[in-house]
């Protein structure tokens, strides 16, 4: 348990909706599951965006650039810093994995 | 490791500011385990882009300086082929996704390992670069 100074006259409105501890319980759990669905859908909005410009998934596009020498030119071509896509692609990748395990944790307890 | 990361961001926002024109924060984001700052701007008539990303246990980054669009010279560690082979020969296979740290030179042409690449460093060598 921890100790947080909250507003006077929203604790004050809080209190109308029943315990005030299960409350502030309620309503920080609800923030966390909304800010935690928010990062998880703005990484997969970005995850679809490179989906699309290079029409394969992440790891197809990985594979592909550290193997196929056609493939690295095509890229190369189309978008001489493929290199910023690419890494940023496998970031969210790893963001949704990271928020979803976040996320799973709170809807358990 | 944010309030690192957030310093660290911050450190090179104010040495893009001193050394290139136009900056444009693109990202400038950072959470408990990791971040994302990505910013543009212009050194003389070129454009710099700069991408940089902390995650647990390693940092890939991005560094570029362009004419119209093609690359005049480029710093990153993402593994591409060419850096690959130039750093594992053969057995190239055995190391796919391990970060290569290497130099793009004009229009991609040519490939060079390097050691371990930072955004100050590129920013403090831009005229040198545009040069090179």
């Amino acid at each position: 348990m921890s100790a947080v100074a909250v507003r006077n006259d929203l604790l004050n409105v809080a209190k109308k909706f029943g315990d005030i501890d299960t409350v502030i319980s309620d309503a920080l759990r609800r923030y966390t599951i909304d800010r935690c669905a928010e990062r998880i859908e703005k990484a997969r909005a970005k995850i679809r965006e490179y989906e699309k410009k290079y029409s394969v998934t992440y790891p197809a596009f990985a594979r592909r650039v550290q193997m196929d020498a056609k493939f690295l030119r095509r890229i190369e071509t189309k978008n001489p810093v493929w290199e910023e896509d690419a890494m940023e692609w496998q970031y969210r990748i790893e963001e949704v994995k990271e928020w979803t395990e976040t996320l799973e944790r709170i809807l358990k307890r | 490791m944010d309030r690192n990361i957030r310093a660290h961001f911050e450190k090179v926002i104010a040495l893009a500011h001193a050394r290139v024109t136009d900056v444009r924060v693109l990202q400038n984001d950072v959470t408990p385990n990791r971040g994302i700052l990505q910013l543009r701007g212009k050194h003389n008539e070129r454009d710099v882009w700069l991408k940089e990303i902390v995650a647990p246990s390693r940092k890939l980054y991005s560094y570029y300086l362009l004419d119209l669009g093609s690359v005049i010279v480029g710093f990153d560690n993402y593994p591409d082929l060419p850096a690959l082979k130039m750093k594992f020969g053969k057995d190239y296979r055995r190391h796919l996704g391990d970060l290569v740290p290497h130099r793009h030179g004009k229009a991609k042409k040519t490939v060079m390992l390097t050691s371990e690449y930072g955004a100050e460093e590129f920013l403090e060598n831009l005229d040198q670069l545009a040069n090179s």
